[in-house]
């Protein structure tokens, strides 16, 4: 079962509540990954320095600009309050039993706000919320806080867990290392009901992040679109393409039971046989013709192709390492395996 | 005149320059502000953002971090050929200036407002009339967006987060912004305001495929990696999944200058991708096989560096950081053992009034022979006896020294013959592993291995006296996973491999576990992506690699690390008000309220599991059902949350007697298992389960972050699409209500803040102008680099356009007003959570 947790809805005052700095955190303390501090004291004095609010007779901290949020963040943080670090480790001493608040001795004194980093970025400070050291300027690298200082990982047997006996990883035979074949295309049911129309080669279809924008961010700008080929053309081997008598800049068609594309082709012996890549993201606000295989409706960009599936054992929970996180455990959205129909563009309609 | 004269002309006479000044004129400035580039880049480059009069007009690199180790080259130069073109949005075509919603939708409220005094009334005789809402449905994406004015917009979002709370639930109001750490503060906004009234956050991390998932498989750890100065560290670098000077541009220079300072390395890539051009050897790899070739590595390094030549280094270093030595029960199944789950030591005579004995564990003493308890195990973690969470080899009850052994091989002589599985060939295969006996409790005894001889097996490396289906040598392609067997599948000869595991391993051997492998999106993106990465980071566990500079999994593709998460959290999630908190695993989300679920049958079609598996059970099942198990057994979260109001669910409750959130739990858990109230997820496609009310934010939730896009267009938006899958499920789903329609255009609004017109602002019915990354005060980290820095408001927000945190603002203040007329009092709404990483909800199922 999950876990019921009865709140309150104050609708009224979500307003009043956005904008001020509820009393929580001052009364629970804050921590994450399994650490705990108390901030009583910097809390209050942050009202004092800071812009407040009064709600029914109590001092908030204002976060009604966003500076002001942006200094809450820092002076309550242990990677950028050296003090609220050095209780941190403090607390986790208890919990382990052996030393660590020297981790954070000499950074006691260090407090960053938002206008130190106007001025010039800062270091992270060391925090038992993360796993690297990085005093003396020594370079961060995972798990060294560990290592050097014999914290356990959070898992079951506080050790890097090679071997995972989930009964739902025992059930999929993944309590040990495995290979296993990827998802076979026919099974996969990509490309169940779309039909092969004139020459067309199937290919696995690749999206990775690409040269001429972040995600599809810059891809459509003046500038981008210049320096690439003012559109997310599909690269594909020189072989393959020649027996769909392709020439590169052509224009291709891509389908499967998902959706469409039409994009240049870019036909490189760098890429091997049997696989494309069309770098993501395409935007449909350019370069996307209609498809004359969907009737003439405007393709898409390169989750036109996709269709999400879930691997089940990523679901387990309620076990030491195997439990629920957000943006940390669960099943996850997998692209890779996609199959697709390639084909020459018979007509280009804008 | 030549124009040689020319040009000695103008130098002799600058007046006649004066065509220069243009030029003087496009770089000249008032001010610099400092600020960055938002963009899930994971870059996160400190930028000088020059502005004359009040136009930002070029950008250039701040070249300032604060140098680290001497030894260390500079972080400097950061930034790439993209993030140089930012200031070209600003005052670009792409820019949306000003509030706009769809005509279709704006006709239509107009109207509903003159004909209704309460906003939330006019809101609800548009959704409650199929006509009417399916006109603005059926023109998402077919332009027709008008511009108007910001109150507008407010009143209307505002009304139908009331009318969706009131009528439906709020969990029915989603939001969607991917990567906090890009501008944590502009994620707060949105995130705050939907907690704050019960809505329902979407994750976006594991959504985009980002999260590997083997990192907490094996750590416990969402990722926590090298910052890229650390390659420098390295000594040998493997590059795999990951175009180093493509994608991580500002900092690939750390890659050339540890190759200039004598790290080999090695690129794993099926094209001749960029980063090629860095490597020492280019090894391609046939696309989506690099477990394949981690799995042959792993043998060979197991076979020689551990078996034949025993190094030390690497056999203490198992020993104590990982769970090598801790001990496995066996049990008999058909003429052979199959390794089933750690021993607990709550079941031994000596242990069993142990605190938390079932989630304490064992190891041997190769001393004496004897069972003992380490401390640092998840019982010890959340046990009320303090101070024994630690990796000191040390017994937790009698705290006397331990020295565990990793292998059972050649002492007393038992051995088991243990099936496994070779999923390539479809086959079992059995091979002896070194067994003890262990007496428990009862006086029964059982039948125990360490780990790491179940390995041994696993990776199939023939020892003496262990008889079955081991391979005869390196060349024996019968059994995985020789270098002879990886060849099948990587294409790569096996002399490669070979020579690649010897010196990957004699390199972690002289340098105390200088290796690193610099990994992502190219291999972290496909359906067994956790098998692949977990080969490879076996290969560094086994050299003693992890937890010292220079070495480890180097995993980068989100700006997954949010440095300052304690306290932002307590902003972002609203936690200083609310304590609890709707956050929703986004896989599954658009899985199942997408109708994605409807177009596969069994997941094991296409999912190899071993022969003999649970019929009906999780690995035999449609995906959506063993979704539906794993959401009643609290295992993901899953919102809308019933298929009832979650404020109605707590009315009931109170007027059947409950008066504490005990009886509220009480009173739902009864009728749960009465089924007299159901999980939405039992019923996805009902219209009582929709969610409603979509808002996104700082990202692209309809185009580049909606993989399966057009049955989002289908079944989300009602509008046109261009799958042609047809719904083949229904024969297979069990848990689930099946309908044979699915429906269409299951949300009443999507509102998209935005500073670009993109295809989830075409695709909206509002779109909001969102101020750029030039515009605003925010917050920037990343596990890149170990520096936090700042983006500023250079100039104000242009034209109508605000910032996401004061557009929540807005919102909110909206909200309030409209809400205090329907929400006069506060009322209870009850939150359905599920079990909790870093909670003593770890220890919450020790069995299925
Ligand atoms: S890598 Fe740096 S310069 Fe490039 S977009 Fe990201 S932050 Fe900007």
């Amino acid at each position: 079962m999950p876990k019921f947790a009865v709140v309150e809805r104050d609708y009224k005052n979500v307003y009043e509540k956005y904008i001020s700095y509820g009393h929580l955190p001052r009364k629970n303390g804050l921590g994450a990954h399994g650490t705990h501090y108390d901030i009583t004291d910097v809390h209050d004095e942050l009202v004092r320095t800071n812009p407040s609010r009064t709600i029914d007779g109590a001092e908030h901290l204002s976060l009604e600009r966003a500076r002001d949020v942006a200094n809450v963040i820092l002076v309550l943080a242990t990677v950028t309050n050296g003090e609220l670090a050095w209780r941190s480790y403090k607390d986790m001493e208890e919990k382990v039993g052996l030393p660590l608040a020297d981790l954070a001795d000499g950074n006691r004194n260090v407090r960053v706000q938002f206008a130190d980093l106007q001025a010039q970025p800062r270091r992270l400070l060391n925090s038992p919320m993360w796993s690297g050291l990085t005093n003396s300027g020594r370079a961060y690298a995972p798990f060294t806080y560990n290592r050097e200082r014999m914290v356990p990982w959070r898992t079951l047997t506080g050790r890097q867990h090679l071997y995972l006996d989930h009964p739902l990883y025992l059930e999929f035979g993944e309590h040990v290392p495995t290979y296993k074949p990827g998802p076979p295309p026919a099974e996969f049911a990509d490309l169940r009901f779309s039909e092969k129309v004139g020459p067309t080669l199937e290919l696995n279809y690749l999206t990775p992040h690409g040269k001429w924008h972040i995600h599809s961010t810059y891809g459509e700008n003046e500038r981008m679109t210049t320096l690439g080929r003012g559109c997310d053309p599909l690269w594909m081997n020189e072989t393959d393409a020649e027996s769909l008598d392709i020439v590169d800049n052509d224009w291709v068609e891509v389908h499967n039971d998902n959706g469409v594309v039409v994009t240049r082709a870019v036909v490189s012996a760098r890429i091997p046989r049997g696989i494309c890549i069309q770098y993501h993201s395409p935007e449909r606000t350019y370069s996307i013709p209609k498809s004359p295989l969907r009737g003439h409706k405007r393709a898409g960009g390169h989750n036109s192709m996709t269709r999400t599936r879930l691997k089940v054992n990523l679901m387990a929970g309620g076990y030491g390492q195997f439990t629920f996180h957000f943006n940390y455990w669960g099943p996850t959205g997998c692209n890779r395996d996609t199959q697709i129909y390639v084909r020459k563009l018979p007509e280009l309609v804008w | 005149m030549t124009s040689t004269n020319r040009w000695i002309h103008d130098a002799v006479d600058p007046k006649t320059r004066t065509w220069e000044e243009f030029y003087r004129n496009r770089w000249q400035f008032d001010r610099v502000v400092r600020s960055t580039h938002g963009v899930n880049c994971t870059g996160s480059c400190s930028w000088n953002i020059h502005v004359k009069d009040g136009i930002v007009t070029w950008e250039m690199q701040a070249l300032d971090y604060p140098t680290l180790d001497a030894d260390i080259p500079p972080y400097e130069p950061r930034g790439c050929q993209r993030g140089i073109s930012f200031s070209w949005y600003l005052y670009s075509p792409l820019r949306v200036k000003y509030p706009y919603m769809r005509g279709a939708l704006l006709d239509l409220w107009r109207k509903a407002r003159a004909e209704h005094d309460d906003p939330v009334a006019a809101w609800r005789s548009l959704v409650s009339d199929p006509e009417k809402r399916g006109r603005w449905q059926r023109a998402r994406g077919k332009g027709g967006l008008r511009r108007v004015d910001w109150d507008t917009c407010l009143e209307l979002i505002s009304a139908s987060c009331v009318q969706t709370i009131q009528d439906r639930g709020p969990d029915r109001i989603a939001g969607f912004s991917p990567i906090p750490a890009m501008s944590m503060i502009s994620y707060a906004s949105g995130s705050r305001f939907l907690q704050l009234i019960g809505g329902t956050s979407l994750s976006f991390y594991d959504w985009y495929c980002d999260l590997p998932n083997a990192s907490p498989e094996i750590w416990g750890e969402q990722t926590d990696v090298n910052e890229s100065a650390d390659w420098f560290n390295a000594k040998f670098l493997a590059v795999m999944g990951s175009n180093l000077n493509m994608t991580r541009t500002p900092d690939c220079h750390f890659a050339a200058e540890a190759r200039h300072n004598g790290t080999k390395m090695v690129v794993f890539s099926p094209d001749f991708s960029q980063v090629v051009k860095y490597a020492d050897e280019w090894i391609p790899l046939n696309a989506g096989q690099d477990g394949a070739w981690w799995m042959a590595v792993n043998h060979v390094i197991l076979k020689e560096f551990h078996h034949e030549q025993q190094t030390a280094a690497f056999l203490d270093y198992c020993r104590v950081y990982s769970d090598s030595p801790f001990l496995v029960e066996l049990t008999a199944k058909d003429g052979a053992f199959e390794a089933g789950q750690l021993l607990r030591a709550g079941r031994l005579a000596g242990y069993a009034d142990e605190e938390n004995g079932e989630w304490k564990f064992l190891v041997c003493d190769e001393n004496d022979g004897r069972p003992k308890m380490p401390m640092g195990t998840v019982g010890h973690r959340w046990g009320d006896a303090k101070g024994k969470w630690n990796l000191l080899p040390r017994d937790g009850r009698d705290g006397s020294d331990i020295d565990a052994s990793l292998t059972f091989l050649g002492d007393v002589g038992a051995t088991a013959r243990v099936r496994l599985d070779d999923f390539a060939e479809g086959r079992s295969v059995h091979r002896d592993v070194p067994v003890r006996e262990i007496e428990l409790a009862d006086g029964s005894k059982v039948t125990v291995a360490t780990v790491y001889d179940i390995l041994m097996a696993q990776y199939a490396v023939p020892r003496d006296g262990l008889g079955g289906d081991y391979p005869a040598d390196y060349d024996d392609a019968s059994q995985s996973y020789t270098p002879a067997w990886a060849e099948r599948y990587t294409g790569i000869d096996r002399k490669t491999l070979l020579r690649f595991a010897r010196q990957w391993a004699s390199t972690a051997e002289h340098t105390g576990g200088k290796c690193t492998v610099i990994i992502g999106a190219g291999v972290n993106h496909w359906y067994h992506a956790n098998l692949m990465y977990r080969a490879a980071i076996h290969s560094m566990i086994f050299c003693g690699c992890v937890g010292t500079n220079g070495g480890g999994m180097a995993h980068y593709v989100g700006q997954e690390k949010l440095a300052p998460m304690e306290s932002w959290s307590s902003i972002a999630l609203a936690k200083d008000w609310v304590p609890a908190v709707r956050l929703q695993n986004t896989p599954s989300w658009h899985y199942i309220n997408s109708d994605q679920s409807r177009y596969e049958k069994n997941a094991r079609d296409y999912h190899t599991v071993p022969d003999g598996v649970t019929p009906g059970g999780y690995a035999d099942c449609h995906t959506i059902d063993a979704n539906v198990r794993a959401v009643r057994q609290g295992w993901l979260p899953f919102y809308p949350q019933f298929q009832k109001n979650s404020l109605d669910v707590v009315a009931e409750a109170e007027a059947a007697g409950a008066t504490d959130a005990a009886g509220v739990s009480k009173h739902v858990v009864d009728e749960l298992v009465a089924r007299k109230l159901k999980f939405a997820i039992e019923d996805p496609d009902a219209e009582e389960a929709w969610p409603r009310v979509w808002l996104i934010w700082r990202g692209n939730a309809i185009m580049s972050s909606a993989k399966g896009h057009e049955y989002f267009l289908d079944h989300y938006l009602g509008t046109h699409t261009n799958h042609i899958s047809e719904s083949l499920a229904g024969e297979a789903v069990k848990e689930v209500t099946w309908h044979e329609m699915a429906p269409q255009g299951k949300l009443d609004l999507i509102v998209d803040l935005n500073f670009r017109m993109d295809t989830s602002a075409l695709y909206s019915d509002i779109v909001l102008p969102a101020a750029t990354w030039y515009e605003k005060d925010d917050l920037n980290s990343t596990d890149m680099h170990s520096f936090i820095h700042p983006l500023s408001a250079a100039v104000p927000p242009c034209w109508e356009s605000k910032s996401d945190w004061d557009i929540f603002k807005a919102i909110a203040k909206s909200f309030s007003k409209i809400a205090a007329k329907h929400y006069p009092q506060p009322v209870n709404d009850v939150i359905a959570a599920p079990l909790l990483h870093d909670t003593p909800a770890e220890i919450a199922q020790a069995g299925l």
